[in-house]
């Protein structure tokens, strides 16, 4: 739960480094399946996958942050926009990586299999719809996760393209605002 | 024997539990240089730095940031002509309609650029869209690359109209090119609560539906809203195959826009 979530960061925050181990146990397969689904190479999954916990680490680390009111939307949205730049850029960031020193992500074939398996992951999909209401959880998967354009989205609905654009926002505000918890 | 997993979880804990020490170091082009060089060139950085700095100064507007806490950049510039001329309520306001940017503190919207902080406009307030702002950017990304297109980056699109809820309990926003506005097709829907935005000249709108009466509804300051009808009961399917309840309104199946005569006003279809 998100109420959870926050309270493991703020205890994180507070000294007890254990609870964001909690936190990635809770949330690291959820993030793994989201990059395993978008990227074909099991490698740039890990390496972004380690490089969005790095950087909510480096919320978690500056008192001066808030922490994220919803903290799962927060992980996924950053996973994105990592991906983004590493589309843009040929590489992925390693800015936070790189601050907290963390070893170079080194894969052998089980975690190979573990990452291509997480990209059929069911779970992902069941904590979206727990955290937004069915029709913004409806939208936001069909088009961030799946990948599809907006007038394959709105005739499948059975509802307009606009429709589902503002669903897609929607979503995202939904996140922003911790409404999910 | 451990899997990535694990090892990750362990330096992310260790991370955590290491004290942040304030670490200087020469920023990797300089650590390429000799020390003599290096000394050189951050010389040459303060002396421009001593100039450029009152300008930038002026450059830089009330900090804006999305909902990961990124800045957004902000411009002091006005939006394009084309864009003053269609809607009234940026480019002679009502009174009250103009707005703080620092009301912009948390944008719901990624990935947009160049908020022009003097054209930021409150919207007349419908059931369903208490506190919406409309505001133009100087670009943004809109959606996600899309592989079969060959995309690696979603397109950076300019000159971008938004509207964004900022209240809670509301609901709503976007941020879209001009031609959607123009082309008719600027709706927006919160449960069955609609609301819309038309460019200057549009008096009322009418709305057509398969199923049910039309709807005419007045314009004001560029918005109109309305109340939707329920879709027909039966499951809804996703795109992605996944079963959704609703609600989900039945949408207006045409948009007729007449002027103050009760003229037609033509709608511009082919850039959309």
């Amino acid at each position: 739960m998100a109420h959870d979530d926050q309270e493991l960061l703020r205890a994180a925050r507070g000294g007890d480094a254990e609870c964001y181990g909690t936190f990635f146990r809770a949330h690291h397969a959820v993030v793994l399946a989201f990059l395993a689904r978008r990227v074909d190479e099991p490698e740039v999954a890990a390496d972004l996958l380690a490089e969005t916990f790095a950087a909510l680490l480096a919320v978690v680390r500056d008192p001066r942050r808030d922490l994220p009111a919803s903290p799962l939307g927060w992980l996924l949205v950053t996973a994105r926009n990592l991906l983004i730049d590493r589309y843009r850029h040929g590489m992925v960031a390693e800015t936070a990586r790189r601050r907290f020193e963390l070893a170079p992500v080194a894969l052998d074939d089980r975690d190979i299999e573990i990452i291509v398996q997480s990209g059929q992951d069911e779970e992902l999909l069941g904590r979206i719809y727990e955290l937004l209401p069915v029709e913004q959880a409806d939208a936001l998967t069909a088009r961030v996760i799946d990948e599809l354009d907006y007038p394959v989205i709105a005739r499948g609905s059975n509802t307009s393209e606009a429709v589902i654009r503002k669903r897609v926002s929607r979503a995202l505000a939904t996140l922003r605002a911790g409404l999910g918890n | 024997m451990s899997s990535f997993i694990d090892r990750l979880e362990t330096d992310l804990v260790r991370a955590c539990d290491v004290p942040v020490a304030a670490r200087w170091s020469w920023p990797a082009p300089l650590l390429r240089l000799s020390y003599r060089a290096r000394l050189r060139t951050l010389a040459v950085l303060a002396a421009v730095a001593a100039v450029a700095t009152p300008a930038i100064a002026i450059g830089v507007g009330p900090i804006v940031r999305d909902f990961l806490g990124q800045p957004v950049s902000t411009t002091a510039v006005a939006p394009p002509a084309e864009q003053l001329a269609l809607l009234g309520i940026l480019r002679d306001p009502p009174p009250g309609a103009t707005v703080d940017p620092a009301t912009l503190s948390s944008l719901g919207f990624p990935e947009i650029h160049g908020i022009r902080t003097n054209y930021i406009r409150l919207l007349p307030p419908a059931p369903g869209f208490p506190h919406q702002l409309l505001y133009t950017v100087t670009s943004g990304r809109l959606g996600a690359p899309d592989p079969a297109l060959g995309e690696k980056a979603p397109p950076e699109t300019k000159n971008l109209i938004c509207v964004e809820e900022i209240d809670a309990t509301g609901g709503g926003g976007d941020c879209t090119p001009t031609s959607v506005l123009t082309s008719g097709h600027w709706r927006e829907s919160n449960g069955l609560h609609g609301y819309g935005l038309v460019p200057d000249g549009v008096a009322t709108v009418v709305l057509r539906y398969t199923d049910h009466p039309a709807q005419t509804e007045t314009v004001t300051e560029n918005t109109f809203s309305w109340q939707g009808y329920p879709a027909p009961e039966g499951p809804i399917v996703n795109g992605g195959g996944h079963p959704s309840p609703g609600p989900t309104p039945e949408i207006p199946a045409s948009v007729t826009w007449l002027n103050a005569k009760g003229e037609v006003v033509p709608t511009h279809t082919g850039s959309h």
